[in-house]
């Protein structure tokens, strides 16, 4: 019994080293797998800086071994990286010409597209429309992103002054429950700036209740940010005093501890 | 087939196989006394003791060393009555004369994560030899920790002090503070009583007899007043002048704490400073190899296949920053 015991771990032991080496992929390769795992976990622990740095590794990694897709999802990031920084001008610089370059695969360069379209509308640069157009082009059919490129263009039509245009935009997006709720909780946002400026500022009240809500659940601090200073402004149209205290009581404490730039003019 | 014994390659086999024995045997005999004699095994050794505190990285075959080179080891450690712990080195002989009586053995560690050592050093020329089983003052190595602890304890009761003085200068009810504004209200005061002079001057030329008395009386007054004001100043200026004084006194005992913080400060950085580059050259190399360690690691089965390359998930753009 032993013998036959020691005879099987023996083959099997003799298998193991008879099994091919592990090869290890090339330095390079390893560079720019070791920066996306970073870039990832940055991203994940919210060091914005610390991400930026590692995805412009991966870039230049992705460069010098010649993956255009690679190159394109860093780029992706970068922007969206740097757009929550409010650096627009390098945002703008980053996702410039994403869209047109033909090596890249149909749904990065439509992505690079809705981008360049949100970063228009921060910056307030022309051919936001024209970038957001090639976007939906692409996300005719149902695609994961088709909320957020209806909300990119209710936030146009809003800065245009197009109300109720952006309220039916808004409007599908709040009834399909598969909506992401960053979305969901966007277009109420939005919902709630629509109504003040139809002045339905108890609707608009509402909304941007719920928007909070659902925010303080992301916990995305910049959102919740820009949902107190409406919901101030909501409240000194309501004249409900407490309220307008309140909300911008929360807005002087998210402001003091973010970065003072997020806040300027709150 | 079985080979006969008068094959003749099983001639003189005995003396053969004891021959490749004795060979051997040499060789190993050799290889020992080579060893040995790098290690110092036949050198002529002189055993001296000294007594720690704490045996904390202390155990016998440690190296002992002078100018950075070796010359003995650690024989024997053992705690005492006391709780102290008895520490026997044994010193190459030939080596001695430069170990003095008053010599100090202070036990140190290669870079951060090595083996400690004891280095024999801070001898004079004037004492003489250490002599066989003579006893040689032990320092403990200070680690960073401990140079941290010894640095706040030395500091922080000279920025307490620093800080009272400074508070003390600063009180508005203060003695300073006070001495400057009754400068200040002297100082004031005189300027108008200047003013009034100046004033009373340029008008007396265009003045009548009657109103010249008038004015001279009121000249008077005036002079009086400033007679009595100056007694007055007279009478507080010595209080002032101490006051001011015990203030210049503490301010100088400020600096002088200052002076002393700086000082104690100055030692600390000479005392850490020629050890920082090593530091950073070992953390550099510890890094380095942890790096290669867990890479290693990594490769091993079952963490390889837990640690697989991460994949590049979708990117999905969001409306909102």
């Amino acid at each position: 019994m032993m013998r036959s015991l020691l005879m099987v771990l023996s083959l099997a032991a003799l298998s193991a080293c008879a099994s091919p080496p592990a090869t290890s992929p090339p330095p390079l390769v390893q560079q720019q797998q070791r920066s996306l795992s970073a870039a990832l976990a940055a991203e994940q622990a919210g060091r914005w800086q610390t991400a930026i740095e590692e995805w412009q590794y991966y870039q230049q990694a992705s460069q010098l071994l010649d993956d255009w897709s690679a190159q394109a999802r860093a780029r992706l990031s970068l922007t969206t990286l740097l757009l929550r920084g409010q650096e627009y001008a390098s945002a703008y610089q980053q996702i410039q010409g994403v869209r047109g370059d033909t090596l890249i695969t149909e749904e990065l360069r439509a992505q690079a597209a809705l981008l360049e379209a949100r970063v228009a509308l921060a910056a307030g640069l022309p051919d936001g429309e024209t970038a957001w157009l090639q976007a939906t082009q692409f996300c005719q059919q149902r695609c994961a992103w088709r909320a957020a490129a209806a909300n990119v263009r209710a936030r146009q039509l809003l800065q245009s002054g197009d109300h109720a245009g952006a309220l039916a935009l808004i409007a599908p997006v709040l009834a399909d429950a598969e909506s992401p709720a960053a979305e969901r909780s966007h277009a109420l946002r939005m919902r709630a700036e629509v109504l003040l400026r139809q002045t339905d500022v108890a609707g608009a009240a509402i909304a941007i209740a719920e928007a909070i809500r659902m925010d303080r659940q992301l916990g995305e601090p910049l959102w919740l940010i820009d949902d107190y200073r409406l919901q101030a402004e909501i409240a000194g149209a309501q004249g409900d005093a407490v309220l307008e205290r309140e909300s911008r009581r929360r807005l002087d404490s998210l402001c003091r501890a973010y970065p003072a730039k997020t806040c300027a003019g709150a | 087939m079985l080979m006969r014994d008068r094959d003749p390659r099983f001639r003189l086999l005995g003396w053969r196989v004891g021959l490749t024995g004795v060979v051997l045997l040499g060789m190993l005999v050799l290889l020992a006394g080579f060893l040995g004699e790098r290690s110092g095994l036949f050198e002529d050794k002189t055993r001296v003791h000294l007594v720690a505190e704490n045996g904390t990285g202390l155990l016998p075959g440690l190296q002992v060393r002078l100018s950075g080179f070796r010359i003995g080891v650690i024989d024997d450690v053992q705690l005492n009555s006391e709780a102290k712990v008895d520490v026997t080195l044994l010193i190459e002989t030939r080596y001695m004369k430069w170990v003095r009586a008053d010599a100090l053995a202070i036990l140190q560690q290669d870079g951060l994560v090595g083996d400690h050592f004891i280095e024999i050093a801070g001898g004079t020329n004037k004492a003489p030899q250490l002599a066989e089983n003579g006893e040689l003052t032990f320092v403990p190595a200070m680690g960073l920790s401990d140079i941290a602890q010894d640095l706040r304890n030395r500091t922080l009761p000279l920025l307490d002090e620093f800080q009272q003085t400074m508070t003390y200068v600063n009180d508005p009810k203060g003695d300073v503070r006070k001495t400057m504004a009754n400068l200040q209200q002297m100082t004031s005061e005189l300027q108008q009583t200047r003013q009034q002079l100046d004033a009373l001057l340029a008008n007396l030329n265009r003045l009548s007899e009657g109103e010249v008395r008038q004015t001279l009386v009121g000249a008077r007054d005036l002079l009086q007043r400033a007679d009595r004001m100056a007694s007055g100043v007279e009478e507080r200026l010595p209080g002032i002048m101490t006051d001011a004084a015990s203030g210049v006194g503490s301010l100088r005992a400020a600096a002088d704490d200052a002076s002393a913080t700086m000082k104690v400060l100055r030692q600390t950085g000479e005392t850490v400073a020629p050890r920082v580059p090593g530091m950073l050259r070992n953390t550099d190399e510890l890094i380095r190899d942890a790096g290669i360690t867990v890479r290693g690691v990594q490769q091993i089965w079952p963490l390889s296949t837990i640690l697989a390359p991460t994949p590049l998930p979708a990117f999905v753009p969001e409306s909102r920053p």
